[in-house]
């Protein structure tokens, strides 16, 4: 099921701040799953499991990554320029998708890619007036669906965040029996900064946030060393990121879970890159943080490829967590 | 309009040091306005009545501070040395004139004399550290008794018409957005609307962060500038009405706030990104659909700015279209 799941929200149109297509999918899967979730007016979603015991945040962001279009010239060609990091180089040839359908093609300018400036679209129209008859300056698309499983390993763009998004309702409905009071978060906005995460724990009290998100794995040919997970080895626990050092009892307590439940655990240290944490960290009284992340080659290209076994691991790792006496 | 505007700009008024200006938004708002309430960071709230209240607050906001300079010393020879309070342009100040402190004492931004610097010296730009504020004292005494450390400047400059449609001046960004939403409290508003003229804008917009937690409105419509050119492509264009952008350095803009200014019949400038901070996250962060409006400006990071008077006339009818379609976006 849980993978069901994921291919559909990789499929969703959401770029930062355009979360509408995802939340309206969480919601329903919500209601079907016996759930009352709510959104609150920035549009993300909330569900609050359990009562009693230690106040527990998890997150998870519903935006992806995408290209905002900067002009379309003469041609009909798009000009674009990036809505958070992108691979540029390995964006070339992909498909990409506008809020309402309307598809072009990733094309480069000259012989190299440096930069998502050195791309450009092509509609396959004629003229400009061809193009702004469908899109506009401003609009932002994201890679169009393209989710395939290769044995256990599912790859598609939007893996981040939709992996955590598809976690955190595997893990909701796991839990029977929940001895904490959870407040899972799906929220809007990470990827441009203004973490609607934030407010969305609006009065909650939380002691502990936990952020749910994909972490550059390090086994593929050639990946930067800039972390410590590998594919298929576990969950990760978060131990540190470029934005936080979490907090030593947030840590201890999912490896003693992870440990109680037997499932496969990795530490996550990543020196580039950053979870909600820092922003969550801030998040009314403040909040000891703490992650839970879905190894993921590829980061940041049309083709993020994570583990099933690894996502059912991480979302064994929470539903335990919300079911243990802290 | 000419007059209002060279009144807003008139006023000095570098992040910190608001009064004057706030004294009369305070006083204007309440000849205009329903409510005035001024908060603890100084942020000026006026409340206007319209013909619907809606279920949260619709707040309109720009900052009404400008750039100025610091003193932070003063030398034996009675020059006075300065950092920048803002990101003004360093390699554009020099010899333009500097009132300094609450009696406006002038100065000129000087430097060694170009004769006597070195070969090596003429192929950089002087930074803020090598220029002094010349007030025509020579001694440290003399200075001292006029101007101290821990003083705020700002940039000399009246506002006045270049040509037919644009003006120039000091603090543009400051008046030509006040101006417009001045413009707007005049009319006939569909809805109830909070105008916010928040302080410290240059200052990263510390003052929107206490604006924003007094109101935490349901919608803001944050007023900035943005860097106009003649022609060109890289930058909207000055001359050809206000921006509606998809995002700021921080903050994707609310898209159903976005189409419905886009359909707007008024003069616009559709655009993707403006690479700046603005007071939006502040107001996101609050919980608020955010749009950012920016009027078109030239020469921006100078002491004095370039405006065309069309985009400024455009801001309000753009601004009072948009509040008319609020209740179908949100």
């Amino acid at each position: 099921m849980m993978m069901d799941e994921l291919k559909t929200l990789s499929a969703l149109y959401g770029p930062s701040g355009h979360e509408e297509q995802v939340a309206e999918y969480i919601l329903s899967r919500l209601a079907e799953a016996g759930v009352d979730g709510v959104q609150d007016k920035l549009g993300n979603v909330l569900v609050e499991v359990g009562q009693g015991g230690r106040r527990i945040v998890v997150t998870g962001h519903m935006d992806t990554r995408g290209l905002i279009l900067t002009k379309i010239d003469e041609k009909g060609f798009g000009h674009v320029s990036s809505l958070g990091t992108i691979d540029a180089a390995a964006s070339l040839g992909a498909v990409v998708m506008f809020e309402n359908g309307t598809e072009a093609v990733v094309c480069r300018k000259g012989s190299t890619v440096n930069a998502v400036t050195d791309l450009y679209l092509d509609f396959g129209a004629e003229k400009k007036e061809t193009v702004e008859e469908k899109v506009g300056v401003g609009d932002m698309a994201v890679f169009a669906p393209n989710f395939r499983m290769l044995g256990d390993r599912a790859v598609s763009a939007s893996m981040n965040d939709r992996a955590g998004c598809a976690v955190m309702l595997e893990a909701i409905r796991r839990i029977k029996n929940p001895k904490n009071t959870v407040l899972f978060l799906f929220s809007t906005q990470d990827i441009s900064g203004a973490s609607g995460a934030n407010v969305g724990i609006g009065e909650f009290n939380g002691e502990i946030a936990i952020s749910v998100d994909t972490t550059p794995a390090v086994d593929a040919i050639g990946a930067k060393e800039t972390g410590t997970v590998r594919l298929g080895c576990g969950a990760g626990i978060r131990i540190s990121d470029s934005g936080t050092q979490c907090a030593p009892q947030v840590i201890r307590m999912l490896q003693e879970t992870a440990k109680a439940s037997d499932l496969k655990v990795q530490q996550d240290v990543l020196t580039e890159g950053k979870l909600e944490g820092e922003n969550l960290a801030k998040a009314g009284a403040g909040m000891r943080i703490g992650g839970v992340t879905i190894p993921c080659r590829y980061i940041h290209t049309p083709g993020e490829m994570v583990d099933k076994n690894d996502m059912e691991a991480c979302a064994a790792l929470i539903a335990a967590l919300a079911e243990k006496e802290l | 309009m000419l007059d209002l505007l060279k009144k807003l700009t008139d006023f000095n008024a570098p992040a910190g040091w608001e009064d004057p200006i706030r004294e009369y938004l305070a006083a204007r708002g309440g000849e205009l306005g329903d409510k005035v309430e001024v908060d603890r960071l100084g942020n000026v709230h006026v409340f206007v009545k319209g013909d619907v209240s809606p279920r949260e607050p619709v707040v309109i906001t720009a900052s009404m501070d400008e750039d100025g300079v610091m003193i932070k010393d003063v030398t034996d020879e009675g020059l006075v040395k300065f950092g920048m309070m803002s990101k003004t342009d360093v390699r554009t100040i020099l010899g333009k004139s500097v009132l300094i402190g609450d009696n406006a004492i002038r100065g000129v931004v000087g430097r060694k004399p170009f004769h006597l610097t070195t070969a090596e010296e003429r192929k950089t730009v002087p930074g803020a550290g090598e220029l002094y504020l010349d007030i025509g004292s020579s001694n440290h005494g003399g200075t001292h008794v006029r101007v101290q450390k821990g003083d705020c400047g700002v940039f000399y400059g009246p506002l006045r018409s270049i040509g037919p449609h644009q003006v120039h001046g000091k603090a543009l960004p400051r008046s030509v957005l006040i101006w417009a939403m001045l413009e707007l409290m005049e009319q006939k508003l569909p809805v109830d609307t909070w105008f916010v003229f928040t302080t410290a804008g240059t200052a990263r917009h510390r003052g929107a962060y206490g604006a924003a937690a007094v109101r935490k409105p349901g919608v803001a419509i944050c007023l900035d500038v943005c860097p106009g050119l003649d022609s060109g492509e890289d930058h909207p264009l000055v001359a050809h009405g206000p921006v509606v952008a998809a995002k700021d350095k921080t903050v994707v803009f609310h898209n159903g706030l976005r189409k419905a200014c886009l359909e707007s019949k008024s003069k616009l400038q559709r655009w993707s990104e403006i690479p700046a901070d603005g007071q939006g996250e502040m107001f996101r962060k609050q919980g608020a659909k955010v749009l950012g409006i920016y009027c078109p400006v030239k020469y921006l990071t100078a002491p004095c700015q370039m405006a065309d008077l069309r985009d400024v006339r455009y801001l309000p009818e753009l601004m009072l279209d948009l509040l008319g379609r609020l209740e179908e976006v949100v």
